[in-house]
């Protein structure tokens, strides 16, 4: 099995993820446990997404990529959750049973769906083509109402995420400004957190959205997905310290 | 003077000979054609690269690979331009479907529409080298000429002329299919043509190939 140049450069983000998600899964004092291992979850499907945008520049037998896609979409499927989730954790909001339903039935049902999919129902994958990757290159085509159902779930938990973490950032950043200017510093950390999450969010919306327009040849998000990774595990580590 | 007469009708002749040389129909080139029509009709599935010019204000070239079973199972891939790579639009029992290559899941087309033909002259469902040669077929009922320009034993290349255009048809002589048609207008500019690679018969296509 060969890759695309493009596959080559996103195993750089898929390794800084997947060590940071470890990382930060087997560390931290007690009170920052469930924080780190949250985001950690967060941070493991979004290896599951990076695993898909690599498997998209590879060159390897069709029946052996979807099963590659298959593996990638039960865990990429969920990461609106884990979002949710992580977000919860780190505003240290109460999770309540109904909090809990809102995390785990849209997350169980699309794993749901994937593992109908291997069975071979065709409930998400519809078929595999040739993209815009090099010569070899061949990506997912879904079923369309399983896309987008997912799609207006990831943008519903993503918003709701951002939001909830923007009121907590700004909340935040008023306390310390109000108590302190020596947390000017913590100011642009929490900046950065944010600055981390609204640029998740940009490249994504341009992976989306720039395919309309010309010929995607690079995933943005394999970029922005490792920035926000990066600047959020340093913030959780700061803040630890 | 009389000798300038003689000389000037003997030209006349050789000319007007030469001109009905031009026109006259060869009977085994119009045969081969039809026999190669039925032969493809004929034929339970197929798959080729098809590489598609047509003039549209400007030369658009198309590469893509084209897949057909019968009784009529479309299944198109895209390959360039680059816009257009990854495109999938399949024809199965009456219905079209497409994937654009810039959408992630697949819609349901009317064939007919704009969208459905996307850009060509025929819908999906009239699109097959069955049809080309169908209507190249058809088209000689205005025939004025017809006849071989080159041949060996891998393949003929017939020019086939009527009053609106002119046609360059090149035949596979072993597998008895198209290796191009090329169309012409009266002036010689290019206005369609398709060339046909990797020409395989009784393809066994996979389950659902033609189902999206």
């Amino acid at each position: 099995m060969e890759l695309e140049i493009q596959g080559y450069f996103l195993l750089i983000p898929f390794t800084i993820n997947f060590l940071l998600a470890l990382i930060l899964y087997s560390r931290g004092e007690r009170a920052y446990v469930k924080i780190n291992r949250s985001f950690a979850m967060w941070v493991l499907t979004i290896c599951f997404w990076d695993m898909q945008l690599i498997a998209q520049t590879s060159t390897m037998p069709e029946k052996m990529l979807r099963v590659l896609y298959q593996i990638s979409l039960a865990g990429q499927w969920v990461m609106p959750s884990a979002f949710l989730y992580f977000v919860f954790c780190f505003t240290h909001e109460k999770i309540t049973l109904r909090k809990r339903l809102w995390i785990c039935v849209p997350a169980f049902f699309f794993l749901f769906l994937v593992i109908l999919d291997v069975l071979g129902f065709g409930t998400v994958i519809d078929a595999i083509r040739v993209n815009s990757y090099g010569n070899m290159g061949r990506s997912v085509v879904y079923e369309m109402y399983s896309f987008l159902a997912w799609l207006i779930y990831f943008i519903i938990y993503i918003f709701w995420g951002t939001i909830l973490f923007a009121g907590h950032i700004k909340r935040t950043t008023v306390a310390f400004y109000e108590s302190s200017l020596l947390s000017l510093w913590h100011q642009s950390e929490f900046l950065l957190s944010s600055g981390a999450v609204l640029i998740f969010i940009f490249g994504l919306t341009v992976d989306i959205i720039i395919p309309i327009f010309k010929p995607l040849v690079f995933p943005v998000s394999g970029i922005t997905t490792l920035i926000m990774v990066v600047l959020m595990s340093y913030l959780l580590f700061k803040v630890e310290k | 003077m009389h000798n300038k007469i003689w000389l000037f009708l003997i030209i006349l002749i050789f000319l007007s000979i030469d001109s009905l040389a031009g026109d006259i129909i060869d009977r085994k080139a119009v045969d081969h054609i039809v026999a190669v029509k039925n032969n493809v009709l004929g034929l339970k599935s197929y798959r080729y690269k098809l590489t598609n010019k047509f003039m549209k204000k400007k030369l658009i070239t198309d590469e893509m690979v084209y897949s057909y079973e019968k009784p009529l199972n479309i299944r198109i891939e895209w390959l360039s331009p680059r816009s257009k790579r990854g495109q999938l639009a399949v024809y199965s029992d009456n219905v079209m479907k497409a994937a654009f290559s810039w959408m992630p899941f697949v819609i349901e087309v009317n064939p007919d529409s704009d969208l459905g033909k996307g850009g060509y002259e025929y819908p999906i469902y009239r699109s097959t080298v069955g049809d080309l040669l169908t209507q190249t077929v058809d088209d000689f009922k205005r025939l004025i000429s017809a006849r071989v320009i080159e041949e060996n034993a891998q393949y003929v290349l017939y020019e086939l002329a009527n009053d609106k255009n002119r046609a360059n048809v090149k035949i596979d002589k072993v597998k008895q299919v198209p290796i191009y048609i090329e169309q012409f207008d009266l002036k010689g500019n290019l206005v369609n043509a398709g060339y046909f690679k990797d020409f395989e018969v009784d393809v066994k296509f996979p389950k659902d190939y033609f189902k999206l």
